[in-house]
């Protein structure tokens, strides 16, 4: 039983993350088990908890072939995404390839987080409500005449989410299909499944599909830290904090990054002669129609989410090689996840069980779609990392602890799942030649 | 075979009106629900004019408050959320289908931007930490514990969240998505939502979608931009798409919902059907993040690329429902989209822009035209385009100038453009008969 109407496949890969600035990189770091946690540089957090987060260290926008006259009106999650969008292209031999692909059968499919303000950005809004403090009564008024002289002239054009993918739309001459999702943390995962469909119903020949995310911010901080998600632990040593799965785990760390696939139909990678990474065989969705905000405890959307991808990539969960898993180190969210798990895997031990937010922190909107670039990468390379951190498991399930586990990987398997209820699964498969 | 989707239930929030009837009536009378912003003080705004929905209540959609209570405790639910709830509420009524168990099985695809800050809140928050120079303490903010009354607030501004609430409300268990492409969001919404139930993914969906960018940042946002008309001493008609005079748009909010069913469930229900979605075309310019192309080579693709999906000849289209925001490149580049993809068709169809009395309601635009089509073909009446006075000689169409027009037809055009060079087109085609 296929789910898609034509064979999907992956011919590109691009990742910009708190540990490496390719794909590759990325990868490697991720298998050699290095973490990306550290001091937040992005902002001063003095006394201030939490004090550690997984950011993407000395990115220089520039060097990813960003004009500088336009990076002042991208947010950061846009540059982030330009870069990896751009290492995609290069990477599946789009770029400068003769004959020109029909601009108008490549598209674009990014999943995108809220923006928040950047400290710089901030810092002049605060400078801006304090002069619009009348005594103890805040002055719209005086607000907004004081803001208009204050802020960048095209400040908007940064906090309009789909201008990530229009910024690499225009660059890469992309004038097919273009969507931009936002469910919350799932959002990579929907963008990608979503391009597939796309692919698949010949609206498009080749999509550009991921996530990314840029919220290390202070509001972003503040809020995550106040609704009790965050990790505060400051005593032990950054890369030990982000722990999913483990019975100490005591919080996320705020992650960013981005990550991009190159996905077009089996024929058309043929036909101009593609490398193929691999198969993306099925995707489904499920949401928990429950309370936004608190998971539900035996993850059932997610086990909905994960049955129906695997029954539609025809692969059956026992012969997964391995599963990419959304635990997030949030003690409730990883408990509904393992549930999840639990209830698909159903005693089987093959699939080998990795949470990749040990090391790269939590990426949002780009976490789904990293674990997607990671579930390319481990069919490429035959390899899984292991969930660092993982001492004591809240769970029996066939985790890879301590060290990446070398073997051959013909089936992968991303879960997603987030606030809002949002679950999603994708099934991607060595492709037969 | 394709399977067909019809459109079994609608409900709509709009500056014009709250409800269908009222929106619908308003629209013909041709009545601007544009006015000076009573909401707040914006007279520090260089643009002080806005579509602002008023005498909504929730509580009378809902019979519960407009707050969001968990087990993280309550917050008050920003403007957007509580136009998505209503809205949702009104078409699942209307087609019937509250507390139906089929939700479980159903989609959800909903356009919808971020919720509206808060700066006051933000104010209160941030004021103690301001530097002299321009800076803010965060250290200081992140060292002071808790800070009452912020996250759970910025959490439910998240895009995703008047989606997920409808999921809650109604137990909407399969796909639920969210899509922002800027004003071209709900329309792209309702045409993916569209590909669920053709495809087969599902046999139910509620789509549709929700802004309020009314707030003083996105007011300053877009008049920084110089995106807005700035009559601000004649807020009735500084919504004047296509007239030579016109000068920028106004900003508006509110939400549209419609249900949609695949056509022989409809049918064996006996189901009311208000049309069938018979195309979508969505391309992108790939020119500039807010210029339209001067060809308008996405837009007329989009249109094309609609007329395709739905088997139809550019002279069986009988209304278009434009994007016509009333900037002067928008409208321009419309015209030169519907040249382009309806060639010598183009000169006969009457087009209008109801953005000329709803305002701009962003991503919540696509829903509330389309339903605002749906109307036209239940009535063959079309709504106009009001403060059209003076030609001009870029937009040469017919387009239905000032007064309501009875006119029979079959087939509506909807379209949507957005920032970022998205562009999306919709077509529903009157149903013949319905099924109760």
């Amino acid at each position: 039983m296929q789910m898609f109407a034509k064979r999907i496949v992956v011919t590109g890969v691009g990742a910009v993350t708190p540990v490496g600035h390719d794909a590759t990189s990325s990868w490697d770091a991720l298998v050699e088990g290095r973490s990306g946690v550290a001091p937040i540089s992005a902002f001063e957090t003095g006394q201030g908890r939490p004090s550690y987060a997984a950011e993407v260290k000395d990115f220089a926008p520039e060097r990813a072939g960003l004009p500088r006259r336009k990076l002042k009106m991208m947010g950061r999650q846009a540059q982030l995404a330009f870069a990896a969008a751009e290492q995609a292209c290069a990477d599946a031999g789009l770029t400068g390839a003769e004959p020109k692909l029909d601009p108008t059968r490549l598209g674009i499919i990014l999943g995108v987080g809220m923006l928040n303000a950047d400290a710089a950005e901030l810092g002049r809004t605060c400078h801006t409500m304090r002069a619009a403090l009348e005594g103890e009564r805040f002055g719209a008024a005086a607000f907004t005449r004081a803001a208009a002289t204050e802020l960048f002239p095209l400040w908007l054009l940064r906090h309009i989410p789909n201008l990530a993918a229009a910024h690499a739309s225009i660059h890469l001459d992309a004038q097919g299909p273009s969507n931009t999702i936002a469910t919350g943390c799932v959002a990579g995962a929907n963008a990608i499944g979503e391009a597939a469909r796309l692919l698949a119903r010949g609206e498009a020949d080749v999509m550009l599909a991921g996530g990314t995310d840029a919220r290390v911010s202070p509001l972003g901080t503040l809020r995550y830290r106040d609704l009790g998600w965050l990790a505060t632990r400051d005593d032990i040593d950054p890369a030990s904090i982000s722990a999913p799965f483990d019975e100490d785990a005591c919080g996320f760390v705020n992650g960013e990054g981005a990550g991009i696939l190159v996905l077009e139909t089996l024929e058309h990678a043929q036909a101009r002669g593609a490398r193929i990474y691999a198969e993306l065989a099925a995707y489904a969705a499920a949401n928990e129609a429950g309370d936004m905000l608190r998971p539900q405890a035996e993850g059932r959307a997610l086990a909905r989410a994960i049955t129906q991808c695997a029954a539609r990539s025809g692969v059956s969960v026992a012969d997964v090689d391995a599963i990419f898993a959304p635990a997030p180190s949030v003690p409730g969210y990883d408990a509904a996840i393992a549930s999840a798990l639990r209830t698909v895997l159903n005693g089987y031990t093959r699939p080998a069980v990795t949470a990749l937010r040990s090391l790269l922190g939590h990426t949002h909107a780009a976490s789904g779609a990293l674990d997607c670039v990671a579930a390319v990468k481990a069919i490429e390379t035959s390899q899984v990392p292991a969930t660092a951190n993982l001492r004591r498991p809240i769970a029996d399930l066939p985790f890879v602890t301590d060290a990446a586990r070398r073997d051959e990987v013909s089936a992968s398997l991303v879960c997603a799942y987030g606030f809002g209820g949002h679950a999603a699964s994708l099934a991607f498969r060595v492709c037969p030649s | 075979m394709k399977r067909r989707v019809a459109i079994t239930g609608i409900g709509v929030v709009s500056p014009v009106g709250i409800g269908v009837d009222a929106f619908w009536e308003g629209l013909i009378a041709g009545r601007s629900g544009i006015d000076t912003i009573r909401r707040y003080d914006a007279s520090g705004l260089p643009v002080r004019i806005a579509a602002e929905v008023r005498g909504f209540a929730l509580e009378r959609f809902l019979g519960t408050p407009a707050v969001y209570a968990g087990p993280d405790g309550r917050v008050p639910l920003d403007l957007r959320t509580q136009y998505a709830l209503a809205a949702a509420e009104m078409c699942v009524r209307d087609a019937d289908l509250a507390g139906s168990p089929d939700w479980l099985e159903a989609s959800l695809y909903f356009g919808a931007g971020e919720g509206d800050n808060d700066i006051a809140l933000l104010s209160r928050i941030l004021s103690p930490y301001a530097s002299a120079e321009p800076g803010c303490d965060v250290a200081g903010l992140l060292s002071n514990g808790r800070v009452d009354g912020f996250a759970l607030r910025d959490q439910m501004m998240e895009p995703t969240a008047p989606a997920s609430l409808i999921a809650a409300r109604h137990g909407i268990g399969g796909e639920v998505t969210t899509c922002l492409t800027a004003c071209a969001a709900s329309a792209q919404a309702i045409g993916e939502a569209m590909r669920r139930i053709q495809e087969g993914e599902c046999d139910l969906a509620l789509t549709g979608g929700a802004h309020a960018m009314t707030a003083p940042l996105d007011v300053l946002g877009f008049a920084m931009l110089s995106a807005l008309s700035s009559r601000n001493d004649a807020p009735a008609r500084a919504s004047r798409p296509f007239d030579r005079n016109r000068d920028g748009f106004v900003l508006g909010e509110g939400a549209g919902a419609l249900v949609l069913e695949e056509w022989d469930r409809a049918r064996r229900r006996g189901a009311h059907v208000y049309g069938e979605l018979v195309g979508y075309g969505s391309a992108n310019d790939a020119y500039r993040v807010t210029d339209m192309h001067p060809e308008a080579r996405g837009a007329t693709r989009a249109i094309s690329l609609a007329l395709e999906d739905a088997g139809l000849e550019p002279d069986e289209i009988g209304y278009v429902n434009a994007h016509g925001t009333s900037t002067i490149e928008n409208d321009r580049a419309e015209t030169v989209a519907l040249h382009n993809a309806l060639g010598d068709a183009a000169p006969g169809v009457p087009v209008s822009s109801t953005k000329s009395m709803t305002g701009h309601a962003i991503a919540a635009a696509g829903a509330i035209e389309l339903i605002a089509s749906l109307l036209a073909l239940r009535d063959q009446v079309l709504p106009p385009t009001i403060n059209f006075d003076t030609p001009d000689p870029d937009c040469d169409l017919d387009y239905v100038p000032n007064r309501a027009r009875s006119h029979p037809f079959d087939v509506a055009l909807s379209n949507s453009f957005g920032f970022g060079g998205q562009n999306v087109a919709l077509a529903v085609r009157r149903a013949e008969g319905c099924f109760r």
